[in-house]
């Protein structure tokens, strides 16, 4: 079950006892369930400017969402709800949630933060550090992946991808640039040739290229 | 429909074939159960390309092999490495890895075994068995009934998530908003497409569970350069089988998860999780070895896992009677009904026996061939987790590509599916579940489709929700469902306020 991210998690962090005096430990190694953390505030503004700023921008485009429903054309007949009515309905409940936590957050950004323990939470919470350049990289490549097949081609974009991938994510051997090759052709032909999906061949030479292979694959 | 003999026949119309897939998506479904980072709901989703050229059943089989071994494939490394390999598997880590801890671990492993097949037979019995009188009374659900029904779903996600309620509901909303993009169904007008061939297609459901199920986790994991606790390998993996008297003495234990998975997760919304939770808090408190729980108990390893299985049992039901999801695995069953043309409800039971009877069958082989795998494959199962990560998140990005792709061989579908993986991970990184936003994806529609249909049919009179009996009654269910979900942030709220202040009056001490 996935923990609530507590903002100021970093901080100094103590635990008081529980309001049940009955509760007793069942593991040395377990958090005792029913305990509740305090955690330090970040009470820096920004910290709190930075926590807020996506839900500010949603209730802005949840805002522009609700007036542009009244664009929408249909065959409505008179007396009837339309097609805007569901859109602006959830719209209304979206932009009703944003303004609650955008509150919340405002509240409570100088308050201790205050959660109960589970008793697994130390399995639970197995949060490892993000690492923003890695993931600025992962996304690169996924999205760089997608673009790619437009031009090379399913098999050769899957195969640039995979073994950029796995080298920028570690494991920079020998045998990468293999995995990146044998898993491109074997996904290329268990999905054209096997699944019958019409994945992109690509333009120009990377089109007359990926046919060549599927015909050396036996591909239809 | 003679169940028994429709499955018999449909045992040996499949032929090698059948045995094939089964044995095929049991294995994969082990394999993701015991891969961290790897769910159920996400190896359901990453073989759904390989289903497009199958025949509805064979795809369906293949994929309910996968969603059943899934459920009992992270108890392997939960027991014996403390790793729970599906977030179902979370509390069988304390009495099981303690008991492994102690030299146990084989008999630990015999009892997650011994459970995931009890808890998966009792739960095949209950679809088996009741899903045709179920689907009987369905048949006099109007569209009234189904929009409450829909309704409760949406308010069991929020009340059932360990989340932040308020953060819950912004994704569900916002999945909800996100679903109304595309052509409307009841009155043929597009919406949101901001003159674009992509939109205008609409958002296909299937495309945000790839992306934020799949690319969501691979991009998570490389960012967090695969750290963690993947690489350890216990020593010894054997497995030994709990004697008669044991199974006796333990035989509330198993009633108590096996009723619990069934029960609880025929409600909509709810998924294995949430039953296995849910099984070991009953355990706990009414177990006749409550006391032993948290110490190295059997109990606390057969109750989650026998509701985890039984809980595949209470989705089927659910999605076959009403054509509702309720959980992610079972949104994408619901995709390969639909791309074959199939719409599941109640008229399942008269116009698809024999669909159904392939679908009841694979399941329980799928029980058997489960047990057996995960009793004699435990040791290469945990195996698997010596293999790099990186190689493996690597594939989960190819697989989404084409799983979005060949929905509609469009590449729109890989965009959109790209574009929710990235915002699935801002979307972790804030603190926001991922649930919601897919089941208000799915749910939304429907609930839309059921509540203007009903309107349109009663002049607009709202009151139509209130006097139909059975409509009135979910509703007042979905009422009281949310009327805890404000007992429970009324009750946290005040917790929170009496902490602080002790926390202050400390600071003074």
């Amino acid at each position: 079950m996935p923990r609530q991210v507590i903002p100021g998690r970093t901080a100094e962090r103590r635990t008081l006892p529980s309001q049940d005096p009955r509760a007793e430990p069942v593991d040395v190694d377990a958090p005792q369930d029913g305990h509740v953390e305090v955690h330090e505030p970040d009470r820096s503004r920004s910290a709190v400017l930075g926590e807020v700023i996506p839900e500010f921008l949603i209730l802005a485009g949840t805002v522009y969402l609700f007036f542009k429903a009244g664009d929408f054309s249909s065959r409505q007949q008179p007396g009837q709800l339309g097609p805007a009515f569901w859109p602006r309905l959830v719209a209304v409940g979206l932009g009703v949630a944003l303004v609650v936590r955008i509150v919340q957050v405002f509240r409570e950004h100088n308050l201790p933060v205050v959660r109960v323990a589970s008793e697994f939470d130390d399995i639970e919470d197995d949060d490892v550090e993000v690492n923003w350049r890695s993931a600025a990289i992962a996304m690169g490549l996924a999205l760089g992946y997608v673009v790619a097949t437009m031009f090379l081609g399913y098999m050769f974009a899957t195969m640039t991808f995979l073994g950029a991938f796995i080298w920028a994510g570690g494991q920079r051997k020998w045998v990468t640039p293999v995995v990146a090759v044998v898993g491109g052709l074997v996904m290329t032909y268990v999905f054209v040739g096997v699944v019958y999906v019409s994945v992109p061949t690509g333009v120009g030479v990377f089109d007359t290229a990926t046919v060549a292979v599927y015909r050396l694959l036996g591909i239809q | 429909m003679d169940v028994v003999g429709d499955m018999a026949q449909a045992l040996i119309d499949g032929g090698i074939v059948f045995w094939a897939l089964v044995v095929l998506g049991v294995f994969i479904g082990l394999a993701v159960g015991v891969l961290p980072g790897l769910t159920f709901v996400m190896g359901v989703l990453l073989i759904l390309p390989f289903t497009y050229s199958m025949d509805p059943g064979q795809a369906l089989v293949l994929m309910i092999a996968v969603y059943v071994a899934g459920t009992y494939g992270g108890a392997l490394t939960a027991i014996l490495l403390n790793i729970p390999g599906e977030p179902n598997d979370v509390p069988l880590t304390r009495d099981g890895h303690l008991m492994a801890r102690r030299g146990r671990a084989a008999e630990a492993l015999g009892w997650a075994a011994l459970a995931a097949l009890f808890g998966g037979l009792v739960g095949w019995l209950a679809l088996v068995f009741f899903s045709q009188a179920f689907a009987s009374l369905a048949l006099r659900f109007g569209s009234a009934e189904y929009f409450a029904i829909v309704l409760l779903g949406l308010t069991s996600v929020l009340a059932l998530s360990s989340d932040s309620t308020v953060k819950s509901l912004i994704a569900l909303f916002a999945g909800m908003l996100l679903a109304t993009v595309g052509v409307d169904d009841i009155y043929g007008a597009v919406r949101y497409d901001f003159g674009t061939d992509t939109l205008r297609d609409g958002i296909n459901y299937l495309a945000i569970l790839v992306g934020v199920y799949a690319l969501t986790e691979a991009l998570t994991r490389f960012a967090e350069r695969f750290g963690g606790k993947a690489g350890q390998q216990p020593a010894n993996v054997r497995t030994t089988m709990p004697g008669l008297s044991a199974i006796r003495s333990r035989a509330g234990s198993f009633g108590r998860g096996m009723a619990t998975g069934a029960f609880v997760s025929a409600g909509p919304g709810v998924g294995s999780t949430v039953g296995s939770f849910v099984a070991y808090g009953v355990e706990k408190q009414f177990g006749k070895h409550k006391d032993e729980l948290g110490k190295g108990s059997p109990s606390g390893i057969i109750a989650p896992q026998a509701a985890s299985t039984a809980s595949v049992s209470g989705a089927l039901i659910h999605l076959l009677v009403l054509g509702i999801p309720g959980s992610g695995a079972s949104a994408v069953l619901l995709g390969v009904f639909q791309i074959n043309n199939i719409n599941p409800g109640p008229t399942i039971f008269t116009q698809q026996e024999e669909l159904l009877a392939t679908i009841f069958v694979g399941l329980l082989v799928a029980l058997f061939v489960m047990f057996v795998m995960g009793v004699l494959a435990a040791k290469p199962m945990i195996r698997l987790l010596r293999m790099p990560e990186v190689y493996i998140a690597a594939f989960i990005v190819v697989f989404a590509y084409v799983g979005a792709f060949a929905l509609r061989q469009s590449m729109s579908d890989v965009f959109i599916m790209t574009a929710f993986g990235v915002l699935g991970f801002f979307m972790v990184r804030a603190g926001y579940p991922l649930a919601p936003l897919v089941l208000g994806a799915i749910l939304g529609p429907l609930a839309e489709r059921y509540f203007q249909t009903t309107m349109i049919r009663n002049a607009n009179d709202w009151t139509v929700f209130f006097t139909r009996p059975l409509s009135a009654a979910l509703l007042a269910i979905a009422f009281a469902v949310f009327l805890l979900l404000a007992y429970r942030a009324i009750r946290d709220s005040r917790v929170a306020r009496a902490a602080r202040e002790q926390a202050v009056a400390s600071q003074w001490q």
